[in-house]
């Protein structure tokens, strides 16, 4: 398993744990090598990161799974607006990636990361233009059927 | 007194989770999006903690840490930088400029609160009687210093206030001092033998009912080591010495939170308001009376008091900065319909007539003879 898998995984996990006292877990049977094109369906975050480590990383969450996440972090709100729901999702993918950048950074792989953007759409479309690594993940929050998934499509600067 | 915190952040998300962190307790919080703002927010309310994302659009937060630690006015607010980035460069990169703590997003309120509570007194609410302590109240300031000319000073620079100075050469006693007397600003020199000063400033730190306590570490201009090592720390800021009056009561007014309004607006009777303006104005000074005019004026208004005279006789000299000064409080004057006249010295008289501000300017020879028929 990659590294980048691996530290991907507990920070989306311990973001999820902290910030929305949601406890999630990742589904070991989902392919970590993804195959571009990936569909995505529901909002989507993404962060740059540039330097040794070039790429974007994504977190693509469900409609239902955002409005959990919201509720549980600003409290219940059935007319919340999408810009506080996007402001949630960029910062989880802020944090996500952020933990990301601090692991990267302890092996040699120092970058910079740009401010987090917020894609909604049904469906969208994500694909690579340059890299050699395409890796995803998929959580499930426990007890439920709501899902979060996690692309990087990054080129490492070895 | 209660608390300023001023959150830095371009995520609302994270403003409503400090929100709900500090919702217990008695504070009184502000918001900024981005460095720029907080920087303003800072420099206008002059909060007792300043919680400063890293990556924000407009001015990020290394940037606006480094604009606070380069201003006299802001550079003594603690800051706990919030960052997603733990790695070591990262941490100390912000480390070397200047911040009190760090925390790593994702964090617990609980987190928050713990570090916010050893910086800032944290009551919960109801707790205390939530009046804010003027600058006439009575205060103590514990000096430690093994020269007593130094403790002689520092007693001269606030002998204007009704505070009081309580002087000792040895870090011992002043540890029993602080937890006897609970003193409201502590000001030690670093060049104490044996690092007294670090060792005094940790036990004081690590005492709950002294913890809270502003802490300033004196040295000369050129100690720059042992500025950095203070700073490190977590002292409250750095006196220099030799001591400047004005930039010490700035700066322990700041530091104890007090109301210094007292200094500039006083009731003369129950209908009129005084507004004095002090001769040879600094920067520091004009930003102090600025942040008082709005809430002074609307306070007037509120209570009832219509008419207010700017006192200028103690001016001998007049300068854009005092026209300013002087028009802001005329503009919020006629914006919230408070008569007001303006009594000057001769100098100021003759002086005003030569600004195009103020050349047709109606300005009485004394504060006597502005209240006359007013």
């Amino acid at each position: 398993m990659h590294d980048i898998t691996l530290f991907v995984r507990g920070a989306v996990r311990e973001v999820f744990s902290t910030m929305a006292s949601i406890d999630i877990t990742c589904n070991e049977e989902f392919p970590e090598i993804a195959t571009p094109p990936f569909t995505a369906d529901g909002i989507v975050g993404s962060v740059s990161v540039t330097g040794k480590l070039n790429g974007v990383v994504y977190l693509v969450f469900s409609a239902n799974l955002v409005k959990k996440v919201c509720n549980s972090i600003l409290g219940d709100d059935p007319t919340r607006s999408s810009q506080e729901e996007n402001d949630v999702i960029g910062e989880f993918t802020n944090m996500v990636t952020g933990n990301l950048k601090s692991k990267m950074a302890d092996k040699g792989f120092n970058c910079k990361l740009s401010i987090p953007t917020v894609l909604r759409g049904n469906p969208i479309t994500i694909d690579v233009a340059d890299g050699n690594l395409s890796l995803s993940n998929q959580f499930t929050v426990d007890g439920t059927q709501d899902v979060i998934s996690t692309l990087v499509f990054a080129k490492l600067d070895e | 007194m209660t608390p300023k915190i001023l959150s830095v952040d371009d995520s609302k998300m994270i403003h409503m989770v400090i929100g709900k962190a500090f919702k217990p307790y008695d504070v009184q919080l502000f918001y900024a999006t981005n460095g720029v703002e907080g920087l303003a927010v800072a420099t206008r309310e002059n909060p007792n903690l300043i919680i400063l994302d890293v990556t924000m659009p407009v001015m990020d937060g290394v940037e606006t840490l480094t604009k606070l630690k380069s201003d006299p006015l802001l550079k003594d607010i603690p800051v706990i930088m919030l960052t997603a980035e733990a790695g070591r460069e990262n941490v100390v990169k912000i480390a070397r400029i200047g911040v009190r703590d760090y925390m790593i997003k994702p964090f617990k309120e609980e987190a928050l609160i713990e570090k916010a509570g050893r910086i800032v007194d944290l009551q919960a609410k109801g707790s205390g009687s939530g009046k804010a302590k003027s600058i006439t109240d009575p205060a103590t300031i514990l000096v430690v210093d093994d020269k007593q000319a130094i403790i002689q000073q520092v007693q001269d620079a606030i002998a204007e206030y009704p505070w009081t100075v309580i002087g000792t050469a040895q870090c011992g006693e002043a540890i029993d001092i602080s937890a006897r007397e609970n003193p409201d600003a502590v000001l030690v020199s670093l060049s104490l033998p044996d690092r007294a000063a670090f060792n005094f400033f940790q036990m004081i730190r690590a005492n709950p009912k002294t913890k809270s306590i502003p802490v300033f570490g004196m040295c000369i201009k050129t100690a720059l080591e042992e500025q950095a090592q203070a700073q490190s720390i977590g002292f409250t800021g750095i006196i220099t010495k030799p001591i400047d009056p004005g930039d010490l009561n700035f700066r322990l007014t700041k530091a104890m939170s007090l109301d210094t309004s007292a200094k500039y607006f006083k009731m003369d009777g129950a209908a009129l308001m005084i507004s004095r303006i002090p001769n040879s104005i600094s920067d520091i000074i004009a930003n102090e009376i600025n942040s008082h005019i709005k809430p002074k004026t609307q306070e007037m208004v509120e209570s009832g008091v219509a008419k207010m005279i700017i006192d200028m006789t103690e001016l001998t000299k007049i300068e854009m900065g005092t026209i300013k000064l002087m028009l802001t409080i005329m503009q919020n004057c006629v914006d919230l319909s408070i008569k007001y006249r303006v009594a000057g010295s001769p100098e100021f008289i003759a002086q005003a007539k030569t600004f195009a501000e103020t050349k047709d300017l109606i300005i009485y020879a004394s504060r006597e003879a502005a209240k006359e028929g007013f």
